[in-house]
């Protein structure tokens, strides 16, 4: 994936840094870079968002179909998540470059919503149908940290989300017959606020790092993604690269992911509430810079 | 496990019949909460305890190396093959790399699993890999690539603690040389309930959606006790942060006992290799 | 801690900064430039039913006859005596190969390195094979351009003091026609940090080392930069990243105005696309009233 190459000096230069907790574009250990976000942005779907997190750009749009049940859990509905590393974002995703990347994020991201994710709210007939919620998420440009970026865009995404009124339904012998409300406007949101957003906390030297740059993840001898819901508690943990911890430092890495994700979690919420109050005469800026 | 086109796999919509048994089902996971509420497990072991342990490395005779493993009811074999040169390789690798595979025998769970790898299995296969890889001297294996096989013959529940386990057992049989040698454990978490080595049916009870804000999931480690490292944490559910130190504690601690248990093993084959060479 | 999440409907657009003098005319791809007749074809230019016409979008460039169109952005086309940052990406046969981007990898020959020590002689078998002791993957020099292949790839050469192997630092990588070509490439900035800016693109900034052995190969790892020096090479680095954001000459007064600009931030506080424009539109008008 990474197209950047580092020699032994920089390493050392950017792990003193970390050490000194200053590191190379003078954020602290904990800082995150400066996030954008952009909510409504494609038409055709029931909820998209996009958000910037330096170079990284995600793309998130959640479509909404009806479907049948599993006969396991009649009372449920389905969400699925698809993860798309666009050849646009770096040379190395062409053709199956991005695919194994792409499997884990979507994989991962199924883990990490699941256990909160309240599937009967899908539910329209129990047995007969249900929603289902299609999570596409498209890397546009990957500049480090997919996994929290993905994850806040998805979320954003969820939150926009809003599923159209069932206006009646009628049972015809074996079929049933819903009425959908035709009114674009006429939809109920989906409540989406307590799902959790994904915090990589990078290893290097004897500290870790919050956000961490493609450079600083070459450097790093390990990472670990936590995925936090707002009230802190933890859905899902993973590790990626090659390193292994010490328990007490895996402890505080977790200890300290959950305190930033509550923090990341209520800075989105403030930023949504934000733009949920700004409604009326929202312009669309889309991808012109 | 290579994937065939032409196999018969059934006709397609068929459903597995236990699915339509959703009362039965939900009946039996109360009844284990409940017994579990009163510290019963309903195999009878307490609750801190592991499932007994049956190990045999060396029964793949074409593999260099390979193990046995039965924990409880959940039984795999691992092979490990010679290290190869990596194919089609264009740039020059420092680290040796490691090709895991997953598999779960069509026939292994409960529903019929198809022969082509699902996410689950490909997350199961990276979790393996990410385990193994700091403990094998990747640096003496340059530009070539370790196989490791793994098929779960019947799922049982803690299946990827006991594919590490294996695995490192495994590999030690294919005498690839490792920092230390690897074990993994599981825990699942039902409300204030700490069990170890849960089985399937635990374990759904464990993963099952939760309304309030109650401890469940499951949470596994993989361990290398003297150098005192973990290589793998996985973690699902919903916990609170708090008892991760608890968790991490009381996992580490089932390492070391495990740890005993596979070098006691491994020593074993040794020795007794070295009798039948003396006949 | 630190995390902000803006909307992007809130953010303040601000256009790229307009140039003080009246733009020139760009043309586009199939865009008529002049009749041919006694004008020679150059880059960027094909001649069709008798006139010049652009296959790139860009300026023209007249030198005596030769018409050429040089594209807006572009890779680095190198010119002989050009100071470039590279990077080493391969070990071949008595040469390195180097990325400096430009279309092709440059070479540098065994020959046209300084030996360590400063010795001069012909380079043997021993040379060839403790090359990677030297350079290896991933190693950045100094170097400059030495000559310009048939192909177009260029030949570095590090016969001089000032060039060689850079240490601890940070490299920066911006367009290379934001460069402005000048005298001196090496500036010792008044902060206390040396900056050498690439005609290629790539920016190095690290401390001031006066006592440094000139010719040496080897890179000292053990030394732990201080926090004071760190902080300036950050702040370089961002002020650097602003003013290649909103297209402005990156030379050593550019940077030094902009540097007295950013005090007023953390550097943190540079990462923010307000205090980036801020700072490329203070230091676009100190140039300009200095008549740059």
């Amino acid at each position: 994936m990474s197209l950047v190459s580092l020699n032994e000096a920089e390493k050392v230069y950017i792990i003193h840094g970390v050490e000194e907790n200053f590191r190379c574009d003078g954020r602290s250990r904990q800082d995150y870079r400066p996030l954008e976000l952009e909510m409504d942005i494609v038409s055709n779907a029931n909820g998209s968002a996009r958000l910037r997190l330096a170079n990284s750009d995600i793309l998130v749009c959640v479509k909404v179909e009806i479907d049948t049940p599993l006969p396991e859990a009649p009372k449920d509905g389905k969400i699925e998540y698809f993860v798309d590393c666009s050849a646009n974002a770096t040379p190395a995703f062409e053709g199956r470059g991005g695919e194994h990347l792409a499997a884990e994020l979507s994989r991962f991201l199924c883990l990490a919503h699941g256990p909160v994710f309240n599937l009967s709210k899908l539910c329209i007939v129990p047995g007969q149908s249900c929603w289902k919620l299609f999570v596409d998420v498209l890397i546009l440009e990957c500049g480090g940290n997919l996994f929290d970026a993905v994850s806040l865009a998805a979320k954003a995404a969820l939150c926009n989300t809003s599923l159209p009124n069932i206006v009646g339904t009628y049972e015809d012998g074996q079929n049933i017959d819903l009425q959908i409300s035709d009114d674009p406007f006429d939809t109920k949101p989906l409540e989406a606020s307590d799902l959790p957003v994904l915090v990589s906390l990078c290893k290097i030297g004897n500290s870790y790092v919050a956000d961490p740059t493609i450079e600083e993840e070459i450097c790093g001898a390990g990472c670990i993604v936590v995925s936090v819901t707002p009230k802190g508690n933890v859905t899902a943990v993973l590790k990626k690269g090659a390193g292994s911890f010490m328990p007490d430092t895996l402890n505080e890495i977790i200890m300290s992911g959950s305190h930033i994700g509550i923090l990341l979690n209520k800075a989105l919420n403030e930023t949504l509430i934000q733009d949920m109050s700004s409604n009326v005469c929202k312009q669309q800026y889309g991808f012109l810079k | 496990m290579p994937t065939n086109v032409y196999r018969v796999q059934g006709p397609e919509g068929t459903v597995p019949y236990q699915q339509y048994l959703i009362e039965r089902n939900n009946n039996k996971l109360e009844e284990i909460a409940t017994s579990l509420m009163k510290d019963v497990r309903c195999d009878g072991r307490d609750i801190s305890a592991h499932r007994n342990l049956c190990i045999k490395t060396g029964i793949v005779t074409q593999a260099k190396g390979s193990a046995y493993l039965e924990c409880g009811s959940t039984k795999l074999i691992c092979s490990v093959f010679d290290p190869k040169e990596v194919p089609n390789k264009v740039e020059y690798a420092k680290t040796g790399e490691l090709q895991c595979e997953f598999k779960f025998a069509t026939f292994s769970c409960r529903q019929r699993r198809t022969y082509t790898r699902d996410s689950e299995e490909r997350q199961l296969c990276n979790e393996l890999r990410r385990a193994l890889e700091p403990a094998i001297c990747r640096g003496e294996f340059a530009n070539f690539e370790i196989h490791i096989n793994v098929l779960v013959l019947e799922n049982d529940g803690s299946v990827l603690a006991a594919a590490i386990t294996a695995a490192g057992l495994a590999l030690m049989d294919g005498c690839i040389p490792m920092y230390d040698v690897i074990v993994a454990t599981s825990l699942g978490i039902y409300k204030n309930k700490i069990l170890v080595d849960p089985t399937y049916d635990e374990e759904t009870l464990c993963s099952s959606t939760i309304d309030n804000g109650e401890n469940r999931g499951t949470v596994m480690l993989a361990y290398m006790k003297n150098l005192q490292q973990i290589t793998e944490f996985a973690q699902n559910g919903s916990m609170d942060v708090n008892m991760f130190p608890e968790y991490v504690q009381i996992l580490t601690n089932h390492n070391c006992k495990l740890y005993k248990l596979v070098i006691s093993a491994a020593r074993k084959d040794v020795i007794e290799h070295f009798e039948n060479e003396n006949e | 801690m630190n995390i902000s999440i803006s909307l992007a409907s809130k953010k303040t657009r601000h256009a790229v900064l307009k140039p003080s003098s009246n733009p020139p005319i760009i043309f586009t791809p199939g865009e008529k430039i002049r009749d041919q007749t006694g004008f020679m074809r150059g880059h960027g230019t094909y001649v069709s039913a008798g006139s010049l016409k652009a296959t790139v979008a860009g300026v023209e460039q007249n030198i005596n006859k030769l018409v050429t169109v040089s594209p807006l952005r572009c890779r680095y086309n190198g010119e002989i005596g050009d100071v470039v940052i590279a990077r080493v990406t391969e070990l071949v046969h008595k040469r390195w190969k180097v990325d400096i981007n430009a279309r092709l990898d440059a070479v540098l020959l065994l020959t046209s390195i300084q030996l360590p020590g400063g010795e001069l002689r012909r380079r043997g078998m021993e040379d060839e094979q403790s090359m990677r002791s030297y350079l290896s993957e991933g190693d950045l020099i100094s170097a400059e351009v030495h000559s310009v292949f048939a192909d177009g790839s260029l030949s570095l050469h590090m016969r001089s003091l000032k060039y060689g192997k850079l240490g601890q630092g940070v490299l920066v990588k911006v367009q290379s026609n934001l460069i402005k070509r000048s005298k001196n490439h090496f500036h010792n900035l008044s902060a206390g940090v040396s900056v050498i800016l690439g005609n290629n693109g790539y920016i190095w900034i690290e401390p001031t080392n006066d006592n440094k052995d000139p010719v040496g190969f080897e890179v000292d790892l053990q030394q732990v930069v201080d926090i004071g020096d760190r902080q300036t090479i950050s702040r370089v680095r961002n002020v650097v990243l602003a003013l290649s954001y909103y297209k402005m000459l990156i030379y050593d007064t550019s940077i030094q105005y902009a540097l007295e600009e950013s005090n007023k931030y953390t550097v943190s506080d540079l990462l923010t696309a307000e205090a980036c424009y801020d700072i490329a539109n203070l230091t676009r008008h100190r140039l300009q009233a200095m008549g740059e």
